[in-house]
């Protein structure tokens, strides 16, 4: 039903689309589902000013330009030549076979640049020898702390490599300090990422596949009792950390880039950006990597070819970083310019994606339109155990079964960092 | 009254169509997504084409063993070529036989199309199954309980509080004071609220660095803000939703009061003050019952609408750790989160089971009392 | 005084006047009381206003502040600017009135003859009918919103102001029917018989007697509809995407801004509410029969 909702949402621009498709030959059509804010698709489409062909910027959201390609597909006839998404967006339209094999557009720009392999290996979608997409941009969640708080760091800690030990230390030394709790979450925003991507690796080494071990009770327990008690309480209600950071109600705080970057942006002299903190296992991390994918269906496959070697130079890289807070995915990308707040966070996410002991933790992959259903799974445990307090393994039994259950029903084998599995991915 | 006659039914038509129109059809439409599972089964074919005769059945995610593959080309209006591959395939049916065909590229996931000899099923032709799973995913989500607790809690301590309110605003203005107009205009605003904008409204006053907290500390009653808001202090929440909702909804239910009152006959209430009754009494025996109607038809309304109210536990508590059934059916359905539509209508389904169940008690009670009177 | 007038009472002059006297200064005391649960009542709901519109004309900087001011000094108008500058608010707020409006009318002549049907007739049916149109009000429009949609798509009525309108009827409907049946059974049925009696014809009666009793009622229901209509967002949200109503517009910049453009957006919400009810307060009034 959604997706007829769609098809008409996405039929109302094309009609004014496709006039003009026929009237310019080399343009070309880029829908993407990032930038689709008003403010940032003005910036997107002055940055796409310099390509040399013409190319005509289409924000949408990501259901309906799913609806749109998979209808195109089956009327074997098509408007838009190239797609802007998420990772996640792709696996849908990959099972459809609706997108080319870039391989060797990938090898002809990797010529020039270096692309970033782990993304490349993305792109690939579990398949060993198809290019669904071509990494665009990536970001991810970082620290950000205000310069009042470094005071209370704890004895010898290096804020670049973090612990969580020394994060919960540190927190306790602010609230003793100050009488408030200084530190937040932003539970009512995109915390389930801080679960997934940060917490549970650290700890377990994966995401998925450590879900109910007892190195997860562990890193419950400790959220509960080591980390959860001087965190500021109002964090069920942050949706965005750069409002709390602005407003002195919270001094360190966890988030997407995108939603600390008000703060840097405001007041770049009054915060610092820094890693996330190590656990037992590692540095957990989510990467949240951005492709460019080109449908069987575009009209002008050779003028989308040509904008991704546009998008991939690292002038337009660099244009991108310092305009819209994406960072770059290829190497020789001039960061010496850049904005002081931009800069600072640069700086933050080239430590965290580069540090010895990292784990980048992807996006849930293969879970197609139920994706959601896994960020509730992990939330639940944590309100659970850390805010009602009810026993950590009996949670994750419970919660681990629901887990194994969606993995079964769509069949999504492991992915990073779990070991690769033949078939539906399997819970230790 | 009036015997048995067609007329009300000629005049109900009008409603009737408009709502069999708007609401019925799609409300079975949204009661089958409770209720019915999508389910997608692969047909194998005897030939690479996809209209070939079947040979056989597959279910999703089965593993299939891919015996032999071909690859057709496609020449694309673009100018450029598609591959398109077909594979032989090999596997167990949910019966547990054997069985063998042709299926296209686009309905398996492989890992490289000219190597792998293993690939497993992923889509299909779309058919529809009834099923319980997603009512039973519902009643055992941990959120459901508390959902359903806070819910009925909410409407517990904000439905008195309001008609007590809305009576007393009511015979505030009945009274006759002076400055009416303006203090009917006051209490009506309200009504203009949207319950988003009121929980941005309590949300200022009770959020840590909120009016509350600037006067308690400037007042010297506390030294540093207090945390209203938060996961252990459920009580403050609750009553920081309690004042927004009494401060929306109450004006709704002054307007039916108020209603009420102008059609309560003058004479009733100045008998009444003839024969020495007091305010209370007068209130409690002459007002009260006149009003009844007025009030059932409030209650119901006030009940109904609590039932479905969301955006002011959002707005004022984040709607993760302090929730209600209308704000999971939200969440369920909600694309950006969960977007899950079959546990939403699931969930839809239950308010309207709860709604019913509570109109048709009140209109019982009322009823029952109504006959008590006249048998008096 | 008239007791003058009764030379028969047993009271002294001076009595009389103490007990007058006393009843005066009783009948003072009821009335400073009531006048001051009026005042306290119009506090409780102009505070929260108050409080908002505050944050609403402060700068960025003192909406983040601690301790927050209760006078928005410097007064600033940054906040409200960004949403004043946003595309297509006035658009919207447009649109919402031609929603609003066109609801209350259609609403309001569907449901006037379903309301009076309920209230004065005895029928077979009739509390099955009443249990229908109150379950129709009780099935949350989150999910309903979504079928309706897809009917619209198909019979090509997507996206359109007049379609959002006859969606927000059928929400609006039942309650408007139920408000209307209790206005009608409010009418004394006694006064219809008469009328009756008196030589009018049942719609002679209904338009003469029942109606100019009843429209106050009326009245307060048709309000009752534009403000549903008005608030309602979610089937805005749902079944518009270039044609979007005010609430639905600002739902959609909400959810994308912090603190300042929350507290901007809640007032500017607020903004068309007060504006509303005040214009009308004097039909309203006169309406509702308090004006002297």
């Amino acid at each position: 039903m959604t997706k007829k909702l769609s098809l008409l949402l996405a039929f109302v621009f094309l009609v004014s689309l496709f006039t003009g498709a026929l009237a310019q030959d080399n343009k070309v059509t880029f829908m993407s589902t990032q930038f689709n804010v008003v403010e940032e698709s003005d910036k997107a489409k002055a940055i796409l000013a310099e390509f040399g062909g013409t190319a005509d910027f289409v924000p949408s959201e990501e259901g309906p330009m799913i609806d749109l390609i998979l209808a195109e597909a089956s009327a074997d006839e098509g408007t838009v030549d190239l797609l802007g998404a998420l990772h996640g967006t792709f696996p849908t339209l990959a099972n459809n076979d609706t997108l080319f094999d870039l391989t060797d557009l990938l090898a002809e720009i990797e010529q020039s640049v270096d692309v970033n392999d782990s993304f490349v290996e993305l792109g690939k979608l579990g398949t060993e020898d198809y290019q669904y997409y071509i990494p665009w941009m990536q970001a991810t969640y970082t620290m950000a702390a205000n310069k009042q708080a470094l005071e209370y760091l704890p004895e010898g800690a290096d804020i670049n490599a973090l612990t969580w030990d020394q994060l919960a230390e540190w927190a306790k030394n602010m609230q003793e300090a100050t009488g408030e709790p200084r530190l937040g979450l932003p539970v009512a925003g995109l915390f389930h990422r801080f679960l997934e991507g940060y917490a549970f690796p650290s700890w377990t080494g994966g995401m998925v596949t450590g879900f109910k071990t007892q190195e997860a009770a562990d890193m419950l327990v400790f959220m509960r009792d080591q980390l959860w008690p001087y965190t500021n309480p109002e964090s069920i209600n942050y949706e965005f950390m750069s409002e709390p950071l602005l407003s002195g109600e919270v001094w360190v705080a966890f988030d997407h880039v995108a939603r600390l970057k008000a703060a840097f942006d405001e007041q770049p002299q009054d915060f610092v950006a820094f890693p996330t903190p190590a656990g037992p296992a590692g540095r957990g991390y989510m990467p949240v990597v951005v492709g460019l994918a080109v449908p069987y269906t575009s009209p002008n496959p050779d003028g989308a070819d040509e904008l991704i070697k546009f998008l991939l130079s690292p002038e337009t890289q660099g244009a991108i970083l310092r305009d819209l807070g994406f960072y770059p995915v290829v190497s020789g990308v001039d960061t010496a310019n850049l904005p002081e707040g931009v800069a600072i966070q640069s700086a933050a996410v080239e430590a965290l994606t580069t540090a010895p002991d990292g784990i980048p933790a992807l996006l849930p992959v293969g879970l197609g339109d139920r994706g959601g259903e896994i960020n509730q799974i992990f939330r639940n445990a944590f309100n659970r155990v850390v805010l009602e307090g009810q026993d950590p393994m009996t949670v994750l039994e419970e919660e681990g079964a629901a887990l194994q259950t969606l993995l079964d029903e769509t069949g999504a084998p492991c992915w990073a960092p779990d070991p690769p599995s033949d078939g539906a991915c399997q819970l230790k | 009254m009036r015997k048995l006659h067609w007329t009300p039914y000629l005049l109900l038509l009008p409603s009737m169509i408009y709502l069999t129109l708007f609401f019925a059809y799609p409300m079975v439409a949204s009661l089958q997504l409770a209720f019915r599972k999508d389910v997608q089964y692969l047909k194998l074919r005897e030939e690479p084409e996809s209209d070939a005769a079947e040979t056989g059945t597959l279910a999703m995610q089965t593993a299939v063993a891919v015996l032999d593959r071909m690859r057709l080309e496609e020449t694309l209006p673009n100018g450029r070529t598609r591959p398109i591959y077909w594979f032989r395939v090999q596997a167990e049916d949910t019966e547990g036989t054997t069985v063998e065909g042709w299926v296209n590229q686009e309905n398996i996931f492989i890992e490289s199309r000219t190597q792998s000899d293993t690939a497993r099923i992923v889509t299909g032709e779309a058919a529809k199954e009834w099923t319980f799973d997603f009512v039973k995913r519902m009643v055992n989500d941990f959120r459901f309980g508390k959902a359903l607790r806070t819910t009925i809690l909410l409407i517990v301590l904000i439905i008195p509080l309001q008609f007590i309110l809305a009576i007393v605003m009511g015979l505030v203005l009945q009274s006759g004071i002076r400055f009416t107009n303006f203090f009917l205009y006051i209490y009506a605003i309200p009504l203009g609220v949207s319950d988003l904008a009121s929980g941005i409204l309590w949300y200022s006053i009770f959020t840590q660095r909120g009016f509350l907290n600037s006067w308690l500390v400037e007042l010297g009653l506390r030294e540093r803000p207090f945390i209203f808001i938060q996961s252990g202090h459920e009580n403050w929440m609750i009553l920081a939703i309690v004042l927004a909702e009494v401060w929306r909804a109450t004006s709704i239910v002054m307007v039916i009061v108020v209603a009420g009152l102008q059609g309560i006959p003058k004479d009733y209430i100045e008998a009444g003050q003839v024969f020495g009754a007091n305010l209370w009494q007068r209130i409690r025996f002459i007002i009260l019952p006149r009003l009844m109607p007025s009030l059932q038809v409030a209650l119901i309304l006030r009940t109904i609408l609590a039932f479905q109210v969301f955006a002011v536990v959002v707005a004022i508590t984040g709607g993760d750790v302090m929730t209600v059934l209308a704000n999971e059916t939200y969440r369920w359905y909600d694309p950006a989160r969960f977007n899950n539509s079959n546990v939403a209508a699931a969930y839809a389904g239950f308010i309207m089971l709860l709604s019913l169940g509570i109109s048709f008690f009140y209109l019982r009670t009322v009823r029952a009392q109504e006959e008590r009177e006249s048998q008096q | 005084m008239t007791t003058e007038t009764y030379p028969t009472t047993s009271l002294s002059l001076a009595e009389q006047e103490q007990i007058a006297r006393r009843a005066k200064f009783q009948y003072n005391l009821r009335r400073a009381s009531i006048y001051a649960l009026a005042i306290a009542i119009a506090i409780w709901i102009l505070l929260p206003i108050w409080l908002v519109a505050v944050m609403a004309f402060s700068t960025p900087a003192d909406v983040r502040g601690f301790p927050k001011q209760i006078v928005p000094v410097p007064l600033s108008t940054d906040t409200m600017e960004f949403f004043l500058n946003q595309d297509g608010i006035l658009r919207a707020a447009r649109n919402s009135v031609v929603v609003a409006i066109t609801t209350l009318v259609l609403s309001t002549i569907i449901a006037v003859p379903a309301g009076y049907a309920i209230a004065r007739y005895v029928f077979p049916g009739r509390d099955a009918i009443r249990l229908g149109i109150l379950s129709v009000r009780a099935f949350p429009i989150v999910v309903l919103a979504v079928p309706l949609a897809v009917t619209f798509i198909e019979l090509d009525m997507y996206d359109k102001v007049y379609s959002l309108a006859l969606m927000h009827t059928a929400l609006t409907l039942p309650t408007t029917i139920l408000v209307v049946a209790s206005v009608f059974a409010g009418v004394p049925y006694e006064l219809e018989e008469a009328a009756r009696i008196f030589g009018c014809t049942p719609t002679q009666a209904f338009i003469r007697v029942v109606m100019p009793l009843a429209l106050p009622g009326i009245a307060a229901a048709a309000i009752l509809t534009f403000v549903l209509s008005w608030n309602e967002v979610f089937a805005a949200i749902l079944l518009t995407i270039s044609n979007r109503t005010l609430p639905a517009q600002i739902l959609y910049t909400l959810d994308k801004s912090g603190d300042p453009f929350k507290f901007a957006g809640a007032f500017f919400m607020l903004l068309p509410a007060m504006i509303f009810i005040f214009f009308i307060r004097r039909y309203l009034f006169s309406m509702w029969g308090i004006n002297k």
